[in-house]
């Protein structure tokens, strides 16, 4: 396999997390605004302050320009006083004048509601897609892969919280249109475009644009979401992308709501939906010991996967390693994972994985019928694909995924 | 994404020892982490004593 890192760009993260650890805190900046709006020197003083935290969100001028976009938000509705409602995700958001949603990435000024990381890419990568992961789609290939700040959850282990809950103005990022997210996916020799490392629904602007300017190129798209977003907006995106991971965080409202500061229900009627447009999809499940990985839970959800998704959704189950909030428990151990895949086969899945765990006989793909091994993976790298015209050459058996 | 080492590395070797998927390897003049096997864990980052690994 070719190392995919020739001639590929790859922009740092640029997170000021230094800058951020040394200011002051959200509250204590809006304690300090305060003042200096009593002092009647805003406009002067706002240029010199480090820009950052919902007690910004209204200053106007060109500080804030070169951060945030004024590109409008799509999915939402005017009401009275200038507030509006959002209506792109299950929280839906009653947003008044000056002040953000949940996401801290969409924002009411005098009535309008704005995207503000629209164009605004803060991490710019190129990753093997097996990286997302994405197992039945394209394999051993690149994907040119792009984030904004924010997300919709607040998962306390997450491995890219410096950037999913950032507000947009306390990180930096590059100017990136759709179109230059295109021509620089297609420049680089990459397949397809991943919106992926925080939560791409809440760039839902940019990420669809991005995808329609890759259609136009021959270039694919897939998101890697949490998969917590209302059906219209999620329908018109079907249209758009080519493949979608799924982070199924666990199988209980309790765990949802506690760990993730989430909710299950709807991420369920999303996976729904992406069955009946009929996109490819896979599901991740994070174990961690003692929240989530119980062998009922997995059962549990493998049955509901396969009665309502059917046997052919693969499900990789992952490694947790200690970061962000969850520092107080250990890694996954490799038995846990073991027993999650065999437990989710049984269950009847037709292709459970294991991830983060490189070298391991369940990271590569088995054909359901005849168990020759199609994909034998190492890692990310691939060191065979004997899967022919989308079927095993064995038995016949077909495959399902995105393999030409 | 990936974890990156930069110039403040003095070869410690504390992030090897702790690397999940052995991603990192002694190069000259600093560690390096190959990019295509490194799962973000931030393992390495948490033990670098010299603040020496960045999310990338």
């Amino acid at each position: 396999m070719i190392p995919p890192e020739n001639g590929i760009i790859s922009f740092s993260v640029l997170i000021h997390r230094k800058r951020i650890a040394t200011e002051l805190s959200v509250e204590s900046r809006r304690e300090f605004l305060g003042k200096v709006v009593k002092g009647a020197c805003l406009a002067c003083m706002a240029s010199a302050l480090p820009l950052g935290g919902k007690a910004f969100s209204y200053l106007q001028g060109s500080a804030r320009a070169a951060t945030l976009s004024d590109h409008e938000a799509m999915y939402y509705a005017k009401a009275a006083n200038n507030r509006v409602d959002c209506k792109l995700c299950p929280w839906q958001c009653r947003v008044v004048d000056g002040t953000r949603g949940r996401c801290n990435v969409r924002e009411n000024r005098g009535g309008t509601y704005y995207a503000l990381t629209y164009g605004k890419a803060c991490t710019v990568h190129t990753d093997p897609i097996e990286k997302k992961p994405l197992f039945h789609y394209l394999p051993g290939t690149n994907a040119f892969s792009i984030a904004t700040a924010g997300c919709n959850f607040g998962c306390e282990f997450c491995q890219n919280w410096e950037i999913s809950q950032a507000q947009p103005e306390d990180i930096s990022n590059v100017d990136m249109p759709p179109a230059e997210v295109a021509r620089l996916a297609k420049e680089n020799g990459a397949r397809s475009i991943a919106y992926t490392y925080s939560e791409p629904l809440i760039f839902f602007e940019y990420m669809l644009d991005a995808a329609r300017a890759a259609k136009e190129r021959g270039i694919g798209s897939v998101m890697i979401s949490n998969g917590y977003v209302r059906k219209e907006p999620m329908k018109e995106l079907c249209g758009a992308l080519s493949a979608v991971k799924i982070d199924f965080k666990g199988f209980t409202d309790k765990y949802y709501e506690d760990v993730c500061h989430g909710q299950l229900r709807p991420v369920q009627d999303t996976l729904v939906l992406l069955k009946e447009a009929g996109i490819w999809f896979e599901m991740v499940v994070l174990l961690i010991p003692t929240l989530n990985d119980s062998q009922g839970e997995i059962r549990e959800m493998s049955g509901w996967v396969k009665a309502n998704l059917g046997p052919d959704v693969p499900i990789h189950f992952t490694r947790f390693y200690p970061t962000y909030k969850m520092l107080n428990l250990p890694p996954t151990p490799i038995r846990t994972l073991e027993m999650a895949r065999n437990t989710a086969m049984e269950e009847g899945i037709n292709f459970a994985y294991v991830g983060n765990l490189a070298g391991h006989e369940g990271e590569s793909t088995y054909c359901p019928s005849c168990k020759t091994m199609l994909i034998k993976r190492i890692g990310y790298y691939i060191e065979f694909n004997k899967i022919k015209d989308g079927s095993c050459p064995s038995c016949s058996c077909r495959i399902p995924g995105v393999w030409s | 994404m990936a974890h990156k080492i930069n110039s403040k590395c003095k070869k410690v070797g504390e992030c090897k020892k702790v690397c999940p998927v052995d991603a990192i390897s002694e190069g000259d003049p600093i560690f390096v982490i190959d990019p295509n096997v490194c799962i973000d864990c931030g393992a390495c980052k948490s033990v670098c004593p010299h603040d020496a690994i960045d999310a990338e």
